[in-house]
């Protein structure tokens, strides 16, 4: 099994493609620092609260960034 | 009581009155003993320190000679045109009672009339320790994807556990309304009085806001841009741009004011939408009080990660610019607070269910429902747009900073008049 928080990386790397032009505009929306955004997807988030405050952002189960095949699929998000 | 006596009086009250922290301004603390102290604004004469009684017109954006003679219309009128600060109290205590169950207010009202403290007697409206049980189920499901969360064998020590709640607050619209109109003429009146000239009247109008809304320089944040200081600084403003006003300069005050706390506000979208328009940092506020309220956050630290007391010794006896170098060199000392989140169940939730949804959507992606948040030119940007130097800058704000701010402004004035004032 893949290191779980390079997963939530790669997960959030995904999320961000399929709702913004660049990470750039992401992370102004978020409301973080391009440079944390950019740790993040290349080397992973390893706190479960800032998984939980994405997990929240783009309304997705928790559990959602630690399973492999979202980080290729696209996501049918619940509204 | 004297003459001065009233007119400090009468001065408090107008704080008090108009929502301002009065100790925020008049009182300093003092690193020998750890203490804080107020700035006495009569002298040991018994005459009214007249420095510190201009600083407080200048504050309230009344003119000296009508706090001298206690002109309460001018209070009462503030309060009439800016329903965001004649509000503002009873929209925290709103607040604070959806916190508690309904017999709160019946305890409140008790207190006003008898003048004593019931606060023994507020009942929460969730069993916490119910919720600390559910967070264990909940970190050993986390366990099962991140490898590690448990601690085998440890405990939880210092447990918080916390929470929001909404509320229901009529008179929201009308304070946000207020409060975005209040930004809208304070950010007009400082471009004309970094451009052209204002009149009496509208100094006195900007600097009332500067006090209510913060106003300060992103470089300097905790310096007032009262107009007296902004006339000597402002060919540091004079090619600012729209786009990038509100990132040079800022409206501190903001973050204390979260009208996402009232469902009315919630439900109004058009209404989140421009007050997001203004303030675009606050959607990532809105989106922590949104986690609060779906869920309850749990925080600790596991046993194990606790420091030994040798550990802790060497932390407390290390100054605070040495703690981070500590927690780099050796990981012991990094900070192993672990946040967690339990899900409220349905009857947790109870009416707040469908405005917490609404709000976590607001705090998404546009495409997604969230509200659109336009990126702005940040300082760093426009600095380099306007050629100017960080350093450089910045020595000049903190130069006038030094020479013009209180409390070391009054402390010198009563050290030079030798006490003696001439009210």
């Amino acid at each position: 099994m893949n290191d779980p928080m390079k997963t939530a990386g790669e997960v959030l790397r995904k999320l961000i493609s399929e709702n913004y032009s660049s990470q750039e505009e992401f992370a102004f929306d978020f409301g973080a620092d391009v440079r944390t955004i950019n740790r993040y997807v290349n080397n992973g988030i390893n706190k479960i609260d800032i998984v939980y405050r994405l997990a929240m952002f783009f309304n997705v189960e928790f559990t959602y960034f630690f399973i492999e095949d979202n980080t290729t699929k696209t996501v049918l998000q619940k509204f | 009581m004297t003459r001065a006596e009233k007119i400090v009086q009468f001065i408090k009250e107008a704080f008090e009155l108009l929502n301002i922290d009065y100790e925020n301004f008049f009182y300093y603390y003092d690193s020998d003993d750890n203490s804080r102290y107020e700035y006495p604004l009569i002298l040991p004469n018994g005459k009214l320190d007249m420095n510190a009684v201009s600083y407080a017109a200048e504050i309230l954006g009344m003119n000296v000679e009508d706090i001298l003679s206690r002109k309460n219309s001018i209070i009462f009128d503030k309060l009439e045109k800016y329903p965001y600060i004649k509000h503002r109290r009873f929209l925290k205590e709103a607040h604070k009672a959806s916190f508690m169950t309904n017999s709160y207010e019946t305890i409140h009202l008790m207190e006003a009339i008898f003048d004593i403290s019931l606060e023994h007697l507020y009942q929460k409206k969730y069993d916490y320790s119910d919720v600390g049980k559910r967070l264990v189920d909940k970190l050993v499901e986390i366990n099962r994807y991140i490898p590690g969360t448990i601690h085998e064998g440890e405990t939880l020590c210092d447990l918080l556990i916390s929470t929001n709640t909404f509320c229901h607050f009529d008179e929201i619209t009308d304070m946000v309304e207020s409060f975005l109109s209040m930004g809208e003429r304070a950010k007009d009146l400082f471009i004309k009085a970094v451009h052209s000239r204002i009149n009496t009247d509208e100094i006195l109008e900007y600097n009332f806001l500067v006090t209510v809304l913060g106003i300060r320089d992103y470089q300097t944040p905790t310096m007032y841009l009262y107009y007296d200081i902004l006339i000597k600084v402002k060919d540091e403003y004079s090619n600012i741009t729209d786009d990038a006003f509100y990132s040079v300069v800022l409206f501190h005050n903001e973050r204390y004011f979260c009208p996402w706390w009232c469902k009315e506000f919630i439900f109004n979208k058009e209404l989140a939408q421009r007050y997001i328009d203004v303030f675009p940092e606050a959607k990532g506020r809105m989106r922590e009080y949104a986690i609060r309220t779906l869920d309850f956050e749990c925080s600790f630290i596991w046993s194990d990660d606790l420091l030994t007391p040798e550990e802790q010794k060497i932390w407390n006896e290390t100054d605070w610019l040495g703690k981070e170098g500590l927690a780099y060199q050796n990981p012991r000392f990094e900070n192993k607070t672990v946040f967690a989140y339990v899900e409220k169940t349905d009857a947790e939730l109870g009416e707040d269910a469908e405005a917490a949804k609404v709000l976590r959507t607001y705090c998404g992606p546009q495409k997604a429902g969230g509200l659109s948040s336009i990126k702005r030119v940040t300082f760093s940007e426009w600095l380099d747009q306007s050629g100017k130097e960080y350093i450089e800058r910045m020595n000049k704000l903190i130069s006038y900073k030094i020479s013009y701010n209180y409390p070391e402004r009054l402390e010198r004035a009563m050290r030079s008049s030798g006490g003696n004032g001439n009210e």
